[in-house]
């Protein structure tokens, strides 16, 4: 199949450390702590036709998502995306997964052609909308959520056109912070695109060419060869959405599952139609979610392309919440729906592969963000963080206890960083005991976390999941504890709902219990 | 004086001696006894002094390398370990920073705490993030505590509570009721690392516990053993951090030791390129299993943390990226038929197919071998004889899998184990904004210098520094180290005028605290070296940047922010203007130096020339003929042109074709790219 395996290993190499070099120059150059710090952003090599060719290892949510936004840009652009140009997208129906996630793709042109593409994509601090960050909690309108931006080339002969993005210019609450992350990204891409030409000359143009087309067969030969073990099989899964923030709640999700020609059928129908909250998950970010799991499950080793995914059809109904029509909010639909999504396709693969699949984790982020204006500092301060919980039990393995799971890798705040620069205290910090879904083997457990306010009138929001149906357990192990949010105020405990809003006076604690995850197997002692 | 070093490897104990006055060095390599270090190092001291007639009581000083605090993380074999801590906050040693390793896992794990949950004992205290007590350590908690300890009865006790760094009061008070009532080995976190982020400074505090006992016991017996052996001689250690210790100073800082076998290498190498005038230099000690990666400008890196079989340290530690690929890494094909090499190693037993020991696996050893680079009957200088046929067997039936020939597949084991090692070089160097080819090559252990050519040509590197005895390099660099003190403490404070004063004071304390230690190992206040460092960011920021400052300097504010403005743009490529930045630890470095090592001509044989030839495979399977010397041979300056091989006891070096070699006089050898002038 590959003619020459040796070069084939060597230029593979290559190729991935293009996109790893990428990353680095971004990360070492932008401003958005999201991109410095929490290494929300992915680099990325294509082929000429904008197949993913080798991809940086960042965050899984990126996953799926990056190619179509390049294919996007090369469709609506021509051959206007020429040498020196580089395009700009972040439209959620079309390839984008939420306004604060900039696409920026570059060609590479060798001898007036084009023989492959670059691109990255970064998390951006603040794109405007009605909130600080873009993240608005209650938004029910994508134009609450910032500027949406469709294939547009803001970069000529090599230098960014600043009119191009004014309109990003303008509604952004840091615009020097914009052209300097802006700037990062065409760095990014200038580093990728000098390292396939160095590559080109070094190892021959021809060579790397033919290395792309057989590296995307490599990666699918070996998917293939994973998933036919399981051809003929199918299933169906269905799990659902505590609520969307804005009055539904029990949303449900459902997969099927056909295993057949050496790959696999993807369908949601019968999942919810797209809902008023902003719990929508635009089609990128449902790709994602849906590659990341069979990545997981069967790509052990597999370099990452599209070649990975060409035999896993993905078929999302138009209108649906895991695909939804312009203008729908779905600023959390990659924080807490993508969780769900990896739920319902692991739940199915359960019933083709029930020895072989590991039991529901946590399931949401527990995003926590507390504002107001500290007394001690005289100044406004805002703290944001998402907390781990349990992970499911396996076969032969316990969950592991108080970690993030599936689409988020965030860390956790230290407690000596947090009260030097907030005013709160942790008065808890613990493995939550008896979380876990019971089983032969048990669930992770899940986290306390126990917060007093030292500020009056603070605003806390909750954006959290599984507080209503615990994460599930397989082969009767029983599902994990549901999470918890709950205020204390003067020794009166009040329970908190899974997503809110509300001020809260000096003096309250805020204690968080995230779900542990689900068993595996009966418990004999149970 | 005659001064010795000897470091503990996987396979072999290196020894070097060097006589301090004349420069003459004497070498020796023993097997080394993995269950108990010591063994081989006292028989391989004792041997060497045989065979060259030295009088054990001219040796003063002994440098030691060990590997015994981190085979004891990667096998967890340490201490059993109980920790006090703050009430409420127990689970923060097993719930770490809350993220995964592996991204892409359904089903991640992290490896398991030190103490379980039964052995953490929350205690009732607590200070503010000032350092104020919001709840005072009563005498019945202190009580309560000490018998908890009584029904576990650990091996060693750590204490970690929240912002002890800011008020270590509490801490210290149950350390001494815990040393007066149990008497076990004990340590508070304010003593180990008095540095903020708790995950950080308890999970450091409690290695410390777990390493003690054991590190303070093997070199107690080590001291006492070689007394008898060398009875004028200091035992000093090497420490992570490049600088040496004086064993009997260990307590406490056996953590320390952590990666005290991999920074000789570095020491050793940088020490070898710097006294060729050389001032990048990229170290790669590549062994049988596994080859660790330095880039070195100017100074060697030390970094504030690190990490052991997943288990954080954060005491200072010389930049070392480890991989595994060695000489004995082996190669294979995946179900689709793709070659890999490594990280899978066959060591030294069975070893590589051609050491005839019962591995049928093809490595790099092998393919070296087929290929023409290593002699089969001069391998570790005769001592190991390899088998041709054997290499061959196994090379042809990964061959005929590849559907192509055994010499295709040797060349491509070679071509992907280089690339293997450029990719980690890429990313220390590339990846960190530096450009390799400013760089030398200093290639060393048993299998660098074999491979070197192909990793610099890859790179476009011009230079490469072959040093005199590749093979015990660590052991040299052991010898070459100074003694070295690293204390620290977070200030946590905003950067203003207004506390300028509490920088000073702290520095100055800190310096005192060192010059106490060093004094302690017997030298002079007079020959002290101090590094002023404080570690700054900006306001919001969740990571650091060190930055140095000159000594005793009276204009800290002005000078930090500038320095730190200047390190943040070199990092990051901006600077925030008007933006608030904070003083969070600050840093100081006391050395001194031990031994002085002076250049010498090489001692090498000058009579007649060793001069034979054989056939070398190339790129493309092109088949040259490449001149062989023997290293001990070798005029000064006399020129060796590629192809060629220069063999010698502890390595073979490979000489490429468009390349050639130069012996110099310090006994290293310049290997240069013909078209670089």
């Amino acid at each position: 199949m590959i003619e020459d395996p040796i070069a084939f290993e060597v230029i593979k190499n290559m190729l991935i450390s293009i996109s790893r070099e990428m990353s680095h120059s971004l990360m070492r150059s932008a401003f958005s702590p999201n991109i410095k710090e929490r290494r929300d952003h992915s680099c990325a090599v294509f082929d000429a036709t904008g197949q993913l060719v080798a991809q940086s290892e960042d965050i899984p949510v990126h996953l799926g998502a990056m190619p179509l936004s390049v294919k996007s840009c090369i469709s609506n652009l021509g051959k206007d995306l020429e040498e020196g140009s580089m395009a700009l997208h972040n439209d959620p129906f079309t390839g984008g997964s939420h306004l604060p996630d900039l696409t920026l793709v570059a060609p590479v042109c060798i001898k007036d052609e084009r023989v492959a593409f670059v691109a990255n994509r970064a998390h951006h601090a603040d794109v405007g909308g009605v909130s600080p960050g873009s993240m608005p909690g209650m938004s029910t309108t994508i134009f609450e959520e910032g500027v949406l931006i469709s294939p547009r080339i803001i970069v000529k002969t090599g230098t960014l056109i600043p009119e191009t993005v004014e309109d990003l210019l303008t509604k952004t609450r840091t615009p020097d912070e914009r052209l300097g992350d802006l700037s990062a990204q065409i760095a990014a891409n200038n580093v990728g695109i000098r390292r396939v030409h160095e590559a080109a000359s070094k190892l021959g143009l021809s060579n790397i060419l033919r290395t792309m087309v057989d590296l995307r067969a490599y990666s699918m030969e070996r998917m293939k060869r994973v998933l036919k073990q399981h051809e003929g099989r199918s299933a169906e899964f269905t799990d659902y959405m505590d609520s969307d923030g804005a009055g539904t709640e029990d949303i449900p999700i459902k997969t099927q599952l056909v295993f057949k020609n050496s790959g696999v059928q993807v369908s949601f129908e019968g999942t919810a139609d797209q809902v008023a909250g902003n719990v929508n998950c635009p089609m990128a970010s449902t790709l994602s979610s849906v590659y990341f799991v069979f990545l997981s499950q069967f790509g052990s080793g597999i370099p990452i392309n599209e070649g990975c995914w060409t035999c896993i059809e993905v078929d999302v109904p138009e209108g649906s919440m895991l695909n939804p029509r312009f203008p729908a909010a779905v600023s959390a639909g990659n924080v807490e729906t993508s969780q769900r999504i990896v739920d319902v396709i692991l739940g199915a693969l359960a019933q083709v592969m029930p020895d072989d699949t590991v039991a529901a984790s946590q399931g949401t982020m527990n995003n926590l963000t507390v504002g107001g204006r500290d007394p001690e500092r005289d100044s406004l301060f805002s703290f944001y963080e998402t907390i781990g919980g349990g992970t499911g039990a396996f076969r032969g393995m316990e969950g592991t206890s108080s970690i993030h799971s599936h689409m988020t890798n965030t860390l956790n705040t230290p407690i000596e960083s947090l009260e030097s620069e907030y005013p709160m205290r942790v008065v808890r910090y613990g493995i939550r005991e008896g979380s876990g879904g019971r089983g032969k083997w048990n669930g992770g457990q899940g986290v306390v976390r126990e917060i007093e306010i030292l500020a009056e009138d603070c605003t806390v929001s909750i954006q959290s999941e599984r507080r209503s149906r615990g994460p599930w357990g397989l082969q009767g192990g029983l599902e994990g504890a549901p999470g918890q949010n709950t205020l204390v105020v003067e020794g009166i405990e009040s329970k908190l709902p899974a997503k809110f809003t509300r001020q809260v006076p000096r003096g309250a604690v805020i204690r968080i219990e995230t779900p542990g995850g689900g068993g595996w197997g009966t418990d004999s002692e149970a | 004086m005659k001064v010795i070093g000897v470091d503990v490897g996987g396979t072999f104990t290196d020894i070097i001696m060097i006589d301090s006055e004349t420069g003459e060095q004497y070498v020796h390599k023993v097997p080394s006894t993995p269950e108990s270090q010591d063994i081989a190092v006292t028989k391989g001291i004792s041997e060497l002094l045989s065979t060259i007639n030295v009088t054990a009581s001219d040796v003063g000083l002994i440098v030691h390398g060990t590997t015994v605090a981190t085979n004891a993380m990667l096998e967890r074999k340490g201490a059993k370990v109980c920790l006090l801590t703050t009430s409420g906050l127990e689970d923060v040693l097993e719930i770490g920073r809350q993220n995964r390793d592996n991204i892409y896992s359904l089903r991640p794990t992290r490896p398991s705490p030190l103490v379980d949950r039964d052995k953490r004992i929350g205690i009732k205290e607590r200070m503010s993030a000032t350092g104020e007590t919001l709840q005072p350590l009563e005498e019945e908690e202190i009580e309560r505590g000490v018998r908890r300890l009584r029904e576990i009865n650990p091996d060693s006790v750590a204490i970690s509570f929240l912002f002890s760094f800011q008020n270590p009061e509490h801490e210290q008070r149950i350390l001494r009721a815990v040393e007066d009532k149990i008497g076990c080995y004990a340590v508070a976190s304010s003593n180990v690392l008095p540095e903020f982020r708790e995950y950080e400074r308890t999970s450091t505090t409690v290695l410390e516990a777990y390493l003690g006992p054991l590190v303070n016991g093997y070199l107690g017996r080590l001291d006492a053993s070689l007394r008898e052996t060398c009875p004028n001689a200091n035992l000093t250690v090497m420490q992570s951090n490049g600088g040496t210790l004086l064993c009997s100073q260990a307590h406490g800082r056996a953590v320390g030791l952590a990666i005290s076998g991999l920074a000789g290498g570095a020491v050793g190498g940088w020490e070898v390129a710097n006294r060729a005038g050389i001032q990048n230099a990229i170290t790669l000690d590549m062994g049988g299993t596994s080859c660790d990666i330095s880039a070195i400008s100017g100074r060697i890196v030390v970094r504030s943390d690190n990490d052991v079989g997943g288990l954080p340290i954060r005491t200072p530690s010389v930049d070392v990226k480890t991989i595994g690929a060695g000489g004995g890494s082996i190669a294979w094909l995946d179900e689709v038929g793709i070659l890999h090499v490594g990280p899978q190693s066959a060591g030294a037993d069975p070893g590589p197919a051609s050491y005839n020991k019962g591995g049928d696996d093809a490595t790099v050893t092998d393919a070296n071998l087929l290929i023409g680079r290593l002699n089969p009957e001069y391998f570790l200088g005769g001592r190991v004889k390899l088998d041709v046929g054997k290499a061959t067997r196994a090379m042809s039936r990964l061959a005929e899998t590849l559907d192509t020939s055994t010499e295709e597949a040797a060349l491509g084991i070679v071509r992907i184990s280089t690339w293997n090692m450029v990719q980690a070089i890429r990313e220390v160097t590339v990846e960190r904004g530096r450009d390799p080819r400013q760089f030398h090559l200093v290639p060393f252990g048993g299998a660098g210098p074999t491979q070197a050519a192909d990793i610099a040509e890859a790179l476009g590197i011009n230079e490469i520094l072959i040093p005199p005895y590749p093979g015990i390099t660590s052991a040299y660099g052991l010898i070459c180290a100074d003694l070295r003190v690293d204390v620290m403490r977070s200030v946590l404070l905003p950067h203003k005028q207004e506390y300028e004063e509490v920088i000073q004071e702290t520095m100055a304390e800190l310096s005192l605290d060192a010059t106490k230690q060093l004094e302690a190992q017997g030298v002079e206040r007079d020959n002290i070296v101090f590094e002023w460092k404080i570690d700054m960011r900006y306001a919001g920021q969740s990571h650091e940047l060190e930055v140095q400052l000159p000594v005793k300097s009276k204009r800290i504010a002005d000078i930090s922010v500038e320095s730190f403005e200047h390190a943040h743009m070199q990092a990051y490529g901006y600077v925030l203007t008007g933006r608030a930045v904070e003083w969070v630890t600050a840093r100081v470095t006391a050395s001194a130096s031990q031994s002085k090592v002076t250049n010498t001509e090489p001692a090498y044989n000058k009579d007649e020339q060793h001069r034979t030839e054989r056939e070398v495979l190339v790129e493309g399977g092109r088949s040259v003929v490449a001149n062989v010397l023997r290293r001990e041979k070798l005029l000064v300056d006399q020129h060796v042109i590629g192809p060629a091989i220069i063999e010698q006891m502890d390595t073979t070096t490979y000489i490429a074709p468009n390349w050639s070699a130069i012996q110099r006089s310090d006994g290293s050898i310049l290997v240069r790219r013909k078209d670089s002038d």
